[in-house]
């Protein structure tokens, strides 16, 4: 840079020079450059006598002569500016500019570097708030949600069932069984819907119309015909489902609705359906 | 100013300093403590340590993250693989591959599925995927970041951007619909012209053992892309394999090379 002669250069490439301060103080021709040059010379008291923070942030500024020993390191933002003010007056009278040997790179504006230094966490806590307050538990609702579909392609839980005279007395029917998961069996008296789930562990017993009885394959648990069991594992009686009259005079069947014997459900209203 | 910063630690500093002294912590980040913590050292550690982070270069030169230099095209194209995976794997969830179910399923996705717009992100996705992959391409021809030392990679990443074209391609298969099986019909024609393995190519006549034909429509490239003479229902399943386990799989090893060797072959290239 040193040996270039200055007149020749273009404006533009004087102009940065000068913002970087490359240039013997007479050429420069931004006025800001000249203002920051002054500031370099202004006094700045007794260097012995000062705080030794004074003296470092002194230092960091370029505003001490270099031979005094400082303590501290320079910081790289404020390297340029390392050189004295006394070596900066004399390129007054037109001699190379000692600052233009040193190496000057990361120069320019340390303030504004500090001030992104000190407010960077702003912006940086917003957004890690913003992704873990909003981003995450959105994604995770959005990917939930569309676990659940709106739409299921399996038998409705209610269903009808035909008339009360198309079942036999004393017979289990096992027309339901397959899709629904419900025996209907009639006595003389009412008929009633049983779930198909062993109370043991949850297979589905054979109806044994021979032996009459409901036989589970698993583990052999055994219910009577009324649901009742009496052999094997199983700890309590098949649950009833609930039962009614459509206004067509079919039977609903609900399986949301269940009965259980042991609760003394069995007597209540719809867990079983007079018919005689 | 700065000697207050230099003596007073910052809010997160602090916070880490609370919260990350204790034995799950430092069994989790082995550098120690939280990375709020780290000095320069750690941190370059805290990279090396990281399973995650390990295939990435432990400091980044300034100008690897200058958008008009790069366009992020190589960074685009792994989100969007990312994001691909993500929605693949929750289409799963719905769509059966068989000729009975698939279309419905497809359709389902779209009407009886919450996100009805899950099938659309993948779609589209896969849309930009293949478009910021040649991006990518185009960007590292362009600016010569193809020549040594990262020759190797530039072989790497053709073989990624024939991936992603057989991705998009057995991909299109799925919906199942005229569209996808005429496609895949015209697609896979073309293997019936392969040099010496398609039956109509070129030097097919010379594979055969005395009067043994070895390539022959029911035994040729096509075939073995159709799993028949004509796109059916195991066309439809091995496409479906292909493109949810095997074809991801293959890719995912080929990209992990590719990461690794953008670093050991010095970095995002940059600037000259």
């Amino acid at each position: 840079m040193s040996e270039e002669n200055i007149e020749e250069m273009s404006p533009s490439k004087r102009k940065m020079l000068a913002k970087l301060g490359k240039l013997p103080a007479g050429d420069q021709a931004e006025a800001s450059t000249e203002s920051e040059m002054a500031e370099t010379t202004e006094d700045i008291g007794d260097i012995e006598e000062m705080s030794p923070s004074r003296r470092k942030m002194l230092a960091k500024l370029g505003k001490l002569p270099s031979d005094l020993p400082s303590k501290s390191r320079p910081s790289k933002t404020a390297a340029p500016a390392r050189k004295t003010p006394t070596a900066a007056k004399s390129t007054a009278t037109g001699e190379v500019h000692p600052l233009v040997s040193g190496k000057i790179k990361r120069s320019v504006k340390p303030k504004l570097e500090f001030k992104v230094e000190r407010r960077g966490w702003l912006s940086l806590a917003f957004g890690w708030l913003a992704f873990l307050l909003g981003g995450i538990p959105a994604f995770a609702t959005m990917i939930l949600r569309f676990l659940f579909p709106n739409v299921l392609f399996e038998p409705p839980q209610s269903f009808k069932a035909g008339y009360p005279d198309d079942y036999t007395i004393g017979a289990i029917d096992e027309t339901y069984k397959e899709k629904y998961g419900v025996w209907i069996g009639r006595t003389d008296k009412y008929i009633y819907a049983l779930s198909t789930v062993c109370t043991h562990l949850g297979c589905t017993p054979n109806w044994l119309s021979g032996e009459s009885k409901f036989k589970c394959p698993c583990h052999g648990s055994g219910f009577r015909k009324t649901g009742v069991n009496f052999e094997g594992p199983a700890p309590r009686p098949l649950e009833r489902h609930w039962i009614g009259l459509a206004d067509d005079g079919q039977i609903i069947v609900d399986k949301n609705i269940k009965f259980q014997r042991e609760k003394g459900q069995w007597e209540s209203e719809n867990s079983y359906l007079p018919w005689t | 100013m700065r000697k207050r910063q230099a003596k007073r630690p910052g809010i997160f500093q602090q916070i880490g300093q609370s919260v990350g002294n204790n034995v799950i912590v430092r069994s989790i980040f082995r550098t120690g403590g939280l990375p709020v913590n780290w000095d320069r050292r750690q941190r370059m550690m805290g990279v090396l340590n990281n399973v995650f982070l390990h295939l990435h270069p432990v400091r980044l030169p300034k100008h690897a993250v200058k958008v008009k230099y790069t366009w992020c095209m190589g960074g685009l194209s792994f989100f969007t693989f990312l994001v691909l995976t993500i929605t693949g794997i929750l289409l799963m969830f719905y769509y059966r591959p068989t000729a009975e179910h698939a279309y419905m399923d497809m359709v389902d996705i779209g009407e009886q599925v919450p996100l009805g717009i899950m099938r659309e992100i993948h779609r589209w996705g896969a849309h930009l995927m293949v478009l910021s992959v040649w991006l990518h391409m185009f960007r590292v021809f362009m600016t010569g970041s193809y020549k040594p030392p990262r020759e190797f990679n530039w072989v790497v990443g053709v073989i990624l951007l024939t991936l992603t074209l057989l991705l998009s391609f057995t991909g299109y298969l799925l919906p199942w619909d005229q569209l996808a099986i005429w496609a895949i019909t015209v697609g896979t024609n073309m293997g019936r012209a392969s040099p010496f393995l398609g039956y109509e190519g070129p030097g097919a006549t010379l594979m055969q053992i005395g009067d043994v034909k070895l390539v022959h429509p029911a035994a040729d490239a096509a075939f073995v892309l159709k799993a028949g003479r004509f796109v059916g229902e195991a066309t439809l399943l091995r496409f479906y394999v292909l493109h949810c386990i095997g074809l991801p799989f293959i890719i995912m090893i080929f990209m992990a090379v590719h990461f690794w060797r953008v670093r050991k072959d010095g970095g995002i290239s940059g600037p000259t």
